[in-house]
């Protein structure tokens, strides 16, 4: 697969990616741009792999990992305030969608690599070992993350979804 | 208070995905810029692979036959015809930190007299960060007196909690550079080496403190290496080492290497080379895919080699000034940098590789004590 064929497949999977990790769609633009261009310059070693799109998504959750180590990024703390922004989507003044926002500001205070964990588990749908692999830690510091920011975003495993009711919300 | 299910999260994350900037232009932003970044990143940490693709796509082209590979690691002593180095005082790294708690030292690096530490926290709470150990008067403790005034195991030294960093512009970003702030802990040793601790995540100043204090100087802990290597091109000196991730990079420079910036970290170590060459090594086992099939190696030594120095056959393209060898044993492969190929070239580095008693770089246990 030529790299260009990856990127049109990819990028905007990547994309979605990279706001999930960061919450901040600049700095997962740039993000993202800064991987592919790396994900470039090796591109015949990383299309030789069996999963190009993971390594490269690994690539990615390392860029985000890095970031404040490199630039010391502020912790991207979503607010109402900023939820307000242009890219706010319209407020739909139900309950689901005030619990939904509570959720995504509660998942911008998140350490990094909690977040990460929530990302990869709830969005990308890996399993821990496999998350395990992309953070380049064991499956039970996975698992330790993820409890914590279960935690932290009050999110009870033991609550039955509302969703198992079949009213087409959700997964 | 509110809980949510798992289901609320899964469907908050799917909504939000929907806000993710859209892909425009991006493409061709990014082919615009690759060409620069290889020349800049070839063969470099990351890149031993990719100085094997390179090899394997430009090295048909520049050799033209040469022998078949021999059985790796069955041919003995190296034919060296160098000297090995003499014994010198090792290259130290002063600094280190409790076993286990709450960190491990992911890579460790030393340019000159500073060592570098990127560190990973064991536990949730310490999220890990950069360490720097400076030399007795090779550091400016003024710009953090602003801070707190602290001890660390009853070392006088100074926390900013948000000290702010050299701003980074990005070629990429369309936005104006904006300064970024870390939390940064640097104390004073009683022989006046200095150490700047800074966190990955924000931290409390308590939890810096505690992180702070499981750093600790020890006795000098010698660097130890996969291989035995012999005497350099006169001139030519081991300048900057950095181990870790099962790599090791050896940085080879005339005339020293240039005082690295303030915030200098780990991955730093070869980049201010101007001169001289880069040496890595890492483990062979899980690199097979990248080592070049139907093209005939040089036997140099106890390595086969493939060395090129074309920059418009290679799918890395670098700098025209540049060679590039790649180097594999049954345990080991990696590559040398050569900076500039008038200054070093294709024989020297040929000879220098033929001199080196390769080992196991699968084996830390078996790496022998680095001599500069």
């Amino acid at each position: 697969m030529r790299f260009e064929e990856f990127a049109a497949a990819r990028m905007s999977s990547l994309l979605r990616y990279a706001f999930m990790l960061c919450g901040d769609r600049e700095l997962a633009r740039d993000m993202t741009q800064e991987v592919l261009i790396r994900a470039l310059v090796k591109w015949r070693r990383i299309e030789r792999l069996d999963r190009p799109d993971a390594y490269v998504r690994t690539m990615l959750t390392n860029e985000f990992l890095s970031l404040r180590r490199r630039k010391a990024v502020a912790t991207v703390a979503l607010t109402y305030d900023a939820l307000d922004g242009p890219a706010a989507p319209a407020v739909r003044p139900d309950d689901a969608y005030a619990d939904r926002a509570d959720l995504w500001q509660r998942l911008g205070t998140l350490p990094r690599r909690q977040r990460a964990v929530i990302v990869l588990r709830y969005y990308e749908d890996l399993s821990d070992a496999e998350i395990a692999d992309v953070l380049g830690c064991g499956a039970s510091t996975v698992r330790a993350y993820a409890t914590r920011a279960l935690a932290t975003l009050r999110v009870d495993m033991t609550k039955t979804p509302a969703l198992a009711t079949g009213d087409g919300e959700g997964r | 208070m509110t809980t949510h299910d798992i289901d609320q999260l899964r469907q908050t994350l799917a909504e939000r995905a929907e806000e993710a900037p859209p892909e425009l232009g991006m493409l061709a932003t990014v082919m615009a810029a690759a060409p620069a970044r290889r020349r800049r990143t070839v063969f470099q940490a990351t890149g031993a692979a990719m100085a094997v693709v390179a090899a394997a796509v430009t090295v048909p082209l520049l050799l033209d036959g040469g022998d078949a590979p021999t059985q790796q690691g069955s041919a003995g002593p190296a034919p060296s015809t160098q000297p090995t180095v003499p014994p010198a005082a090792p290259i130290a790294l002063p600094a280190s930190v409790t076993p286990g708690k709450p960190f491990a030292v992911i890579e460790e690096s030393v340019i000159g007299t500073t060592q570098y530490l990127e560190i990973r926290g064991t536990s949730v709470e310490f999220g890990g960060g950069a360490v720097a150990v400076y030399a007795a008067g090779s550091f400016d403790p003024e710009p953090y007196k602003g801070g707190e005034a602290v001890t660390v195991n009853g070392m006088p030294g100074y926390f900013n909690k948000r000290y702010p960093l050299p701003p980074v512009t990005s070629p990429l970003s369309t936005t104006p550079p904006e300064t970024y702030f870390a939390t940064r802990l640097v104390w004073q040793t009683p022989d006046d080496r200095w150490l700047v601790y800074t966190t990955l995540d924000e931290q409390s100043r308590e939890t810096t403190l505690l992180g702070a204090e499981a750093l600790s100087l020890t006795d000098p802990r010698q660097v130890r290496v996969p291989m035995g290597l012999p005497q350099p091109a006169d001139g030519v000196r081991l300048e900057a080492v950095r181990t870790g991730n099962s790599l090791v990079a050896l940085t080879f420079a005339t005339g020293g290497l240039p005082t690295p910036p303030p915030d200098a970290q780990v991955g730093d170590t070869e980049d201010g080379t101007r001169t001289g060459f880069v040496l890595i090594m890492q483990p062979r086992p899980g690199m097979e895919h990248a080592i070049p099939q139907g093209v005939v190696p040089v036997r140099l030594g106890e390595a086969d080699t493939w060395y090129t120095e074309n920059p418009e056959e290679s799918v890395v393209s670098f700098d025209p000034n540049q060679s590039g060898t790649l180097i594999a044993t049954d345990k080991c492969v990696g590559s040398i940098r050569v900076k500039d190929k008038q200054e070093i070239p294709k024989a020297e580095i040929e000879a220098f590789i033929a001199g080196i008693d390769f080992g196991d770089c699968t084996d830390p246990s078996t790496w022998v004590a680095l001599q500069r």
